[in-house]
């Protein structure tokens, strides 16, 4: 029998686990032995599953690092021929519906004070998510609005438009800038004295349409994208949609949370959210075993355009080299998938960053004006890029520079409304808190 | 204040602490009716002082030595600066938006002598944002009150604009408040001045930014010391942010990044700093500073219950010697020590708790927490 470290983060959330949870550096003390460091390690933050390391017997320091930038650390010492525990605790939230925001590092999910974390975890009664026609006035401010809509250039114009107008206006004229085909206005699933917390379960949405989620709170009003269907593999590698959790925190200067409950790549997002890229960058190349290469070729790619954005977006900002092998298949994700513009706008951040001739220069200003024609980008980070590199292109007589100008103003407009420590495109509009 | 031509490539700091704003509240020019209630700061230049002269006496990077250090700083009293490899005594330019400018440029001009520079930017300062655009305020902001902002640094285009120098490596530190105010959000396009426009055709820098806040937070400093973040900082470049894995001690952006985001987390978790996460953009991993002896790791010692701590003599022991110890206090007991095992004990004179002991911990970056469990 080997002798193995079986490590985990404990944390305790709706009995859902994050299978790639957190990065752990495991470092052997007792070194005269020969004992090698494992750095980068992904392990799961669960209540139950765990990540089985072989080491030589020894004594080890586990350092595991959360999307939140919450540091843990045990000492365990593996004896010889045995699997020894190394069980890490993750801090607790106020209730326990709060755990995937707290893990991902957004504030609706920090406990509010010490005092709050010995505090007994006790999950609300959730009520019946509510649906109702657009129109309908739900009592302020615990309640989303959910809008689904046809890809649409103009949703830029009509957005712009909407921002210069800074002492408020009625949410449901940001739902007309939408254009949407329907809108669901939502009770909260779970709510508390610190947010209120909405679970979306979508079901046989197909892929092709955009989804929002827009909160009044006093004129403020906060519209985010939110990645319907978020397609992911079950260990049965059959194809699931993950959970959509909306965390509106009630104080109205916070920004809304949302997390995607994927087991394989929800923490990914947290890890984005707050510039983590090395960590990021840790869980988007996890190893080579058939379940992460099934996840590679067919749902990265082909079921979850959401997550091949996402991890496009990692290995961009974390592989210097031009030709990587990853540079065709972020073209193919442009290609693919014309409704989403995040593939066009990585596109042509790879183009610019590698440009060396007039003719790559102005094939990454027609991936931007490509990736401006199919509407905001679903991540904002990717809304950032294509700021940089329209800003970068304006002005030089190789581009489209014509264009471009045309579009600098309205992509500068809703940068200013962006919250930037956010994964997912994030806006905030009327009267500022 | 420093310069020592290499002849290859180098390391270029360029260093600017604000404390003394004329126009804001508190200030000895005509106030900016639109202050925003922006007031006076003491921390900043300390932190910058402080910043430029760690590099000075201790940055070690053998492909990339130090050649220069600007310095820029806003203070009640201005001080020269003393630059502790020379011993030359040099008075500090004052912070204004013209000065910032013309190091700007000379510190870019630097970082375009060889590909392989590593460019390294500090800013100690108020800061205000709108979304992904952030001004850092000048000495003069609101000298021109009709365009406050011709008093700043609109750190997202020059930062953009840095683009077009060709040293390869740059590290943005940005120790400022990043909230949103009415007049970043009427200025619309304007968040100050740039000093460098971007280019098309660049050579894909690599252009980590460290913030010591999240966007729509304030950064918090202390008055007449070290700003929390800049704490950090040099505790991370000191030894906290030190990084084995290529086989030698290093600081790394990205074991910087740990360093200083441990460091302020656990001030905000004791209450001393307001949840100040330090988030970062773009961060991708290069070399900072080779570190020439094993690092010195923060070590926090406390009791379990804390209220212990206040009967507790705390020792700390290597292979059974006694290295430190502390008599009674409130607060955690926070020491440097070499990446190792030590004891840590906890003994109680007046007999209020049973002692408490916490054998072989192994202290190691980014810093280590050694609560010691005692009993009544």
């Amino acid at each position: 029998m080997s002798t193995r470290l079986q490590l985990r983060v404990n944390k305790v959330m709706l009995g859902e686990q994050a299978l790639s949870g957190a990065v752990a550096d495991v470092i052997p003390i007792s070194r005269e032995q020969g004992a090698q460091a494992y750095k980068g390690v992904i392990i799961p933050v669960s209540s139950h599953d765990t990540k089985e390391i072989e080491v030589l017997p020894g004594r080890y320091l586990v350092q595991a690092y959360l999307p939140s930038g919450n540091r843990l650390s045990i000492q365990v010492d593996a004896l010889p021929e045995q699997t020894t525990p190394a069980v890490l605790e993750a801090r607790r939230t106020a209730n326990e519906w709060l755990g995937w925001q707290d893990l991902i590092g957004q504030r609706a999910g920090e406990p509010p004070s010490l005092a709050r974390e010995n505090a007994n975890f006790a999950p609300v009664s959730p009520p019946e998510p509510g649906n109702a026609p657009m129109g309908v006035m739900a009592g302020p401010p615990a309640t989303l609005r959910l809008a689904q809509s046809v890809p649409d250039v103009s949703v830029w114009t009509n957005l712009h438009e909407l921002s210069k107008l800074r002492n408020g206006f009625p949410v449901e004229h940001l739902l007309q800038t939408l254009n949407p085909t329907s809108v669901q206005v939502l009770a909260p699933t779970f709510i508390n004295e610190q947010a209120a917390s909405f679970i979306l379960q979508p079901q046989g949405l197909p892929l092709g349409s955009r989804h929002y989620g827009i909160v009044d709170r006093s004129g403020t009003i906060d519209l985010f994208c939110l990645p319907i269907p978020w397609n992911r593999l079950d260990r049965a590698y059959n194809l699931k949609e993950a959970s959509i959790d909306i965390a509106v925190p009630l104080a109205r200067e916070e920004y809304v949370g949302v997390a995607v409950h994927d087991p394989d790549l929800g923490t990914l997002l947290g890890y984005i959210a707050t510039g983590r890229l090395p960590l990021a960058n840790v869980i988007t190349r996890e190893g080579t075993d058939a379940h992460t290469q099934m996840m590679n070729v067919l749902y990265r790619k082909v079921d979850n355009p959401f997550a091949a954005a996402a991890s496009a977006y990692v290995l961009l900002q974390s592989d210097p080299a031009p030709n990587a092998d990853w540079h065709p298949w972020v073209t193919n994700l442009a290609i693919w998938f014309p409704w989403l513009p995040d593939g066009a706008v990585l596109e042509g951040a790879i183009r610019l960053k590698f440009a060396a001739t007039d003719e790559d220069v102005l094939a990454a200003s027609e991936s931007f004006l490509n990736a401006w024609n199919r509407g905001i980008p679903m991540f904002a980070p990717v809304l950032r890029l294509l700021l940089d590199g329209v800003s970068t292109l304006v002005g030089d007589p190789d581009t489209n520079s014509e264009k471009l100008e045309g579009v600098l103003p309205k992509i500068r407009s809703l940068a200013r409304a962006m919250a930037t420590d956010q994964a997912f495109t994030s806006l905030r509009f009327g009267v500022r808190a | 204040m420093h310069q020592v031509p290499q002849g290859g490539a180098a390391t270029h700091i360029l260093a600017i602490g604000v404390g003394r704003y004329p126009h804001l509240v508190g200030g000895t020019g005509p106030r900016l009716p639109d202050h925003q209630g922006l007031g006076q700061l003491t921390s900043p230049p300390i932190s910058a002082r402080a910043v430029a002269d760690w590099f000075i006496a201790n940055f070690n990077n053998p492909g990339r030595p130090l050649s220069t250090v600007r310095l820029l700083l806003s203070e009640d009293s201005p001080q020269p600066f003393m630059n502790s490899k020379t011993g030359l005594v040099i008075p500090v330019p004052s912070a204004t938006i013209d000065t910032i400018a013309d190091a700007f440029k000379a510190w870019k001009a630097d970082g375009d002598t060889y590909p392989d520079n590593l460019m390294i930017f500090y800013f100690c300062g108020h800061g205000i944002a709108n979304g992904a655009f952030t001004a850092l305020l000048a000495e003069d902001f609101g000298k021109d009150t009709a365009n406050a902002l011709d008093g700043a640094i609109d750190f997202y285009r020059n930062r953009l604009g840095m683009n077009r120098c060709k040293a390869k490596q740059q590290l943005y530190l940005i120790d400022a408040c990043r909230t949103t105010t009415d007049m970043t959000v009427y200025a619309e396009d304007y968040a100050g001045r740039v000093f460098v426009q971007p280019q098309t055709k660049s050579a894909g820098n690599l252009r980590p930014v460290l913030y010591s806040t999240l966007f729509g937070q304030q950064a918090y400093g202390r008055v007449s010391k070290m700003s929390y973040f800049a704490e950090a900082l040099l505790a991370a470049l000191s030894g906290a942010g030190g990084d084995e894995s290529q086989g030698d001690w290093r600081v790394r952006t990205s074991s910087l990044h740990l360093a200083i985001e441990a460091n302020l987390t656990r001030k905000a978790n004791a209450g001393i700093a307001t949840a100040q996460i330090s988030p970062a953009d773009d961060l991708i991993t290069f070399d900072v500073h080779y570190m020439l002896a094993p690092p010195q790791v923060p070590v926090i010692v406390s009791c379990r219950p804390l209220a212990a701590l206040a009967a507790a003599n705390l020792r700390c022991l290597l292979a059974g010697a006694l290295l430190q110890e502390r008599v009674p206090a409130n607060e955690a007991w926070e020491i440097s020590l070499p990446v190792g095992s030590y004891d840590f004990e906890a003994t109680f004179p007046g007999g209020q708790y049973q002692p408490g002991r916490r054998l072989g911990q192994y202290v190691y970056p980014p810093e280590r927490n050694v609560p010691v469990e005692v009993a009544p």
